[in-house]
C-alpha cells in the first residue's frame, strides 16, 4: 500500500494487438505522487491508447495498470465505473455533452455520483469554471465555446469531483501558441495548488518541456527513454534527437534515390 | 545517341487531362528491348496528374526509364514523394485465386457481421432488462427526467406527421374497399367498408405505418445522436466520468420509444378510423350514425390492445436497432451515415418480420 501512495499510478508491461498490428510492446511506467508526467512521440506511436487503457477506456491484451493500488484490468464494468469517481480525464476536444450547457456539463459528474444539492453543486460548477477562467460561460452552450475554451470546460468538469488523478490528451493540440501557453500556465497553477498527479499525452513538444516534471518517449508502442526534461533534452539517441529538433523522417535519403532516375542530357 | 536507347521529348504541358497522348507515346517506346530516356526539358508546366504519371510510369519501367532534363521545379516537385521502388530483373508472378475461395470468403464476411449484429443486440437487449427490471433495486437511478424529456422529443413532435399519414390512409382504405365492396354486391356493402376500415387500422395499418414513420424519425436520430457522440468522444466522456452510456443515454431512448409508440397508435387509430368516416359519409353517402354503429360493433377490445401491444413491441425493436448501431460507430462522420441507414433498414424489416409473427400467432391462436 505503502507503494500505492509514492507511486499511485503503476502500469506493468502494458500490450495490445488490433489483430495482426502491435500497438504496445510492454509499456512499464511508473508516476509518482503530484508528479505531471508526459508521454510523448510521433504520431501512430500508440501513446493515445496506454492512456486509454490507463483510465479503462480500453482493456489492453496483457499486462496491468495499478490506480491508486487498484488493478483496472481486473475490476468489471460496473467496479470500474465506481473507481471512477477518482480519475478525471481531458479529451482531445473536450468532450463536452452537447446537448446541455456548460454549466450542467461541469455539474454532471456531480448531479450523478454525489447527493448534493443543486444550489450547493451550482457554486461548485461556478468555482470550477473561474478555477479555469471561464466566468459567466455556466449557461452557454458547448456549441458556442471556441476549441480552446472547451478544452477548458472540459478541464472544469474533470475537476468537479476532485479527484487524485488526472489524464490529459493532447490538452494543447489544435491551439494557437498563445492559448496553448495559457494552457500550460493553468496545468502548472493546479499543481501548485492541488498538488495533482497527471499523466499528459502529447506531441507538442514545447508544452511538454514547459510543464513536464518527467518525460517519458513512447516510439512504434515501446517506452525508448524516460527522464526530466533536462534529461531528454541531453540524451543522444537519433530517433529522441529527431524528434525533438523536429527533423524530418529520411528526408535526404529520398532525394539520393531519386537522384538515379535523373540524367543531363544535351538540350535538342 | 547510344544505340539502345530511345528519347522521347515531351513538349507542352504535362497536366491533367492531357497525360494520355504522353502515355501512348511511352507505351510504344518501351514496348522495345531498349531504355527510354524521357527528356522532359521543355515541358512548360505540370500538376500532380503529370508528376503521378511520371511516378507510375518511372516504377512501371522497372528501371528502364529515365527522365532527362528535369527542371528544377518538376525534380523539387518529384523529390517530395516516395521514390518509385524499382525491382530490375525480377520475374512477377501473378497468382489467380480460384472463385470459389472468394465466394467462401464473402460469405463468412457476411455471416460474422450477421452474427455480431445479432450478438450485439442481444447483450443490449438483456442489459436493457437489467436496467429496468433489477438496476434499481441494486440503487441504479431511474431517470425520469431523462425519460420524459425523451418521451416529448420522440412522442409529441411526432403526432403531426403521424396524423397526416393516419388520416391519409384512413381515406384511401375508405376509398379503395367502398368501391371494392360495390362491386362484389351493390350499394349494400358499401356499409361494410366501415368494418373493414376500423379492423384494419387498428390491427394493422395503425401500428404498422406509425413504426414505420418512427423507425425513419426516431431511430434515425438515435443513431445518429449516439453515433455522433461516439465520434466526438462524447461516450468516452462519460465513461471516464463513471456514468455509464447505456442507463444514462440508451435506457431513457428505448423506454421512451416503447411507450411514445402505443400512444401514437391509439392517436393514428382515432385518426384513420375518422378518415375512413370521412370518405363513408361524404363519397359514400352513409349516414353517421349508421357509420358509427357499424364500426363500434367491428372493433373489438382485442383489436385494439392487440394493437397497442404490438407497437410497444415495435418501439422495443426500433430502439433496440437504433442504439446498437449507434453504438457500433467507429471512425468518422461516413460510419455515422452508413450505421443510421443500416439502422432504419434494419428497423423498419425487424418492425414488419414482427408484425408477421404476431398476425401469424393471433390467427393460429383462434383455429
Amino acid at each position: 500500500m505503502n507503494d500505492s501512495a509514492q507511486y499511485p499510478i503503476v502500469v506493468e508491461d502494458l500490450r495490445m494487438t488490433f489483430g495482426s498490428r502491435e500497438i504496445l510492446r510492454g509499456v512499464t511506467l511508473r508516476v509518482r505522487q503530484g508528479e505531471v508526467y508526459v508521454l510523448m512521440g510521433p504520431s501512430g506511436c500508440g501513446k493515445t491508447t496506454v492512456l486509454r487503457c490507463m483510465v479503462g477506456l480500453q482493456r489492453p491484451t496483457a499486462g496491468t495498470v495499478r490506480l491508486l493500488g487498484s488493478n483496472l484490468v481486473e475490476l468489471d464494468e460496473d467496479q470500474l465505473d465506481q473507481f471512477r469517481g477518482q480519475i478525471g480525464m481531458l479529451f482531445q476536444f473536450g468532450a463536452l455533452l452537447n446537448s446541455v450547457s456548460v454549466g450542467d456539463n461541469v455539474g454532471l459528474p456531480l448531479k450523478e455520483r454525489s447527493k448534493l444539492d443543486p444550489a450547493t453543486i451550482h457554486a461548485i460548477v461556478k468555482l470550477k469554471l473561474s478555477m479555469v477562467g471561464l466566468e459567466g460561460t455556466h449557461r452557454n452552450m458547448p456549441s458556442e465555446l471556441s476549441g480552446g475554451m472547451k478544452k477548458r470546460a472540459g478541464l472544469a468538469r474533470a475537476m468537479a469531483l476532485d479527484p487524485r488523478l488526472y489524464f490529459f490528451d493532447e490538452p494543447t493540440s489544435g491551439l494557437d501558441p498563445v492559448t496553448a501557453a495559457e494552457f500550460d500556465e493553468l496545468v502548472a497553477t493546479l499543481k501548485r495548488a492541488l498538488g495533482m498527479t497527471a499523466v499528459v499525452v502529447t506531441h507538442d513538444l514545447d508544452s511538454a518541456f514547459r510543464i513536464a516534471d518527467r518525460i517519458g518517449v513512447l516510439f512504434h508502442g515501446r517506452l525508448i527513454a524516460e527522464g526530466t526534461p533536462e534529461e531528454i533534452r541531453s540524451l543522444n539517441d537519433a530517433r529522441i534527437r529527431s524528434f525533438v529538433n523536429r527533423e524530418p523522417r529520411g528526408g535526404q535519403a529520398n532525394e539520393q534515390v531519386w537522384a538515379k532516375f535523373f540524367v543531363e542530357g544535351n538540350a535538342t | 545517341m547510344d544505340g539502345d536507347r530511345r528519347v522521347i521529348w515531351l513538349k507542352g504541358d504535362l497536366v491533367r487531362g492531357q497525360i494520355g497522348l504522353a502515355e501512348g507515346a511511352l507505351e510504344r517506346g518501351l514496348a522495345g528491348e531498349a531504355d527510354v530516356l524521357l527528356d522532359v526539358g521543355r515541358v512548360n508546366t505540370f500538376d500532380s496528374a503529370g508528376a503521378e504519371f511520371l511516378v507510375r510510369r518511372l516504377k512501371a519501367a522497372e528501371g528502364r526509364l529515365q527522365l532527362q532534363n528535369a527542371s528544377h521545379n518538376l525534380r523539387s516537385f518529384l523529390e517530395v514523394l516516395p521514390p518509385p521502388q524499382v525491382f530490375r530483373g525480377e520475374q512477377t508472378t501473378f497468382i489467380r485465386l480460384p472463385v470459389s475461395d472468394l465466394l467462401v470468403d464473402t460469405a463468412t464476411e457476411v455471416v460474422e457481421q450477421v452474427s455480431e449484429k445479432v450478438r450485439r443486440f442481444t447483450s443490449l437487449f438483456c442489459l436493457l432488462l437489467y436496467y429496468i427490471f433489477i438496476g434499481p433495486f441494486r440503487g441504479q437511478r431511474v431517470r425520469v427526467g431523462r425519460l420524459m424529456e425523451e418521451i416529448t422529443l420522440m412522442g409529441v413532435d411526432a403526432v403531426p406527421i403521424v396524423s397526416l399519414v393516419a388520416v391519409l390512409m384512413g381515406l384511401i382504405l375508405g376509398i379503395s374497399s367502398g368501391q371494392q365492396l360495390e362491386s362484389f354486391g351493390g350499394e349494400g356493402l358499401r356499409i361494410f367498408s366501415a368494418d373493414l376500415v376500423g379492423v384494419s387500422i387498428t390491427r394493422e395499418i395503425g401500428p404498422i405505418m406509425t413504426a414505420i414513420l418512427i423507425a425513419g424519425r426516431s431511430g434515425s436520430a438515435i443513431t445518429a445522436e449516439i453515433g455522433t457522440m461516439a465520434v466526438t468522444e462524447e461516450l468516452d466522456g462519460l465513461r471516464v466520468m463513471g456514468l455509464n452510456p447505456i442507463p444514462y443515454l440508451v435506457v431513457p431512448k428505448i423506454l421512451g420509444l416503447m411507450v411514445v409508440l402505443p400512444c401514437l397508435v391509439i392517436f393514428a387509430d382515432l385518426v384513420g378510423v375518422g378518415g375512413g368516416f370521412c370518405t363513408g359519409m361524404l363519397i359514400f353517402g352513409i349516414p353517421f350514425s349508421e357509420y358509427w354503429n357499424q364500426t363500434v360493433a367491428a372493433i373489438t377490445f382485442t383489436d385494439m390492445v392487440t394493437g397497442l401491444v404490438k407497437a410497444a413491441v415495435f418501439g422495443l425493436l426500433i430502439g433496440l436497432t437504433g442504439a446498437m448501431h449507434g453504438l457500433m460507430v467507429r471512425g468518422g462522420s461516413t460510419d455515422v451515415g452508413l450505421k443510421t441507414t443500416s439502422s432504419v433498414v434494419i428497423g423498419i424489416a425487424s418492425v414488419i418480420c414482427a408484425d408477421l409473427f404476431f398476425t401469424a400467432a393471433f390467427f393460429l391462436g383462434d383455429l
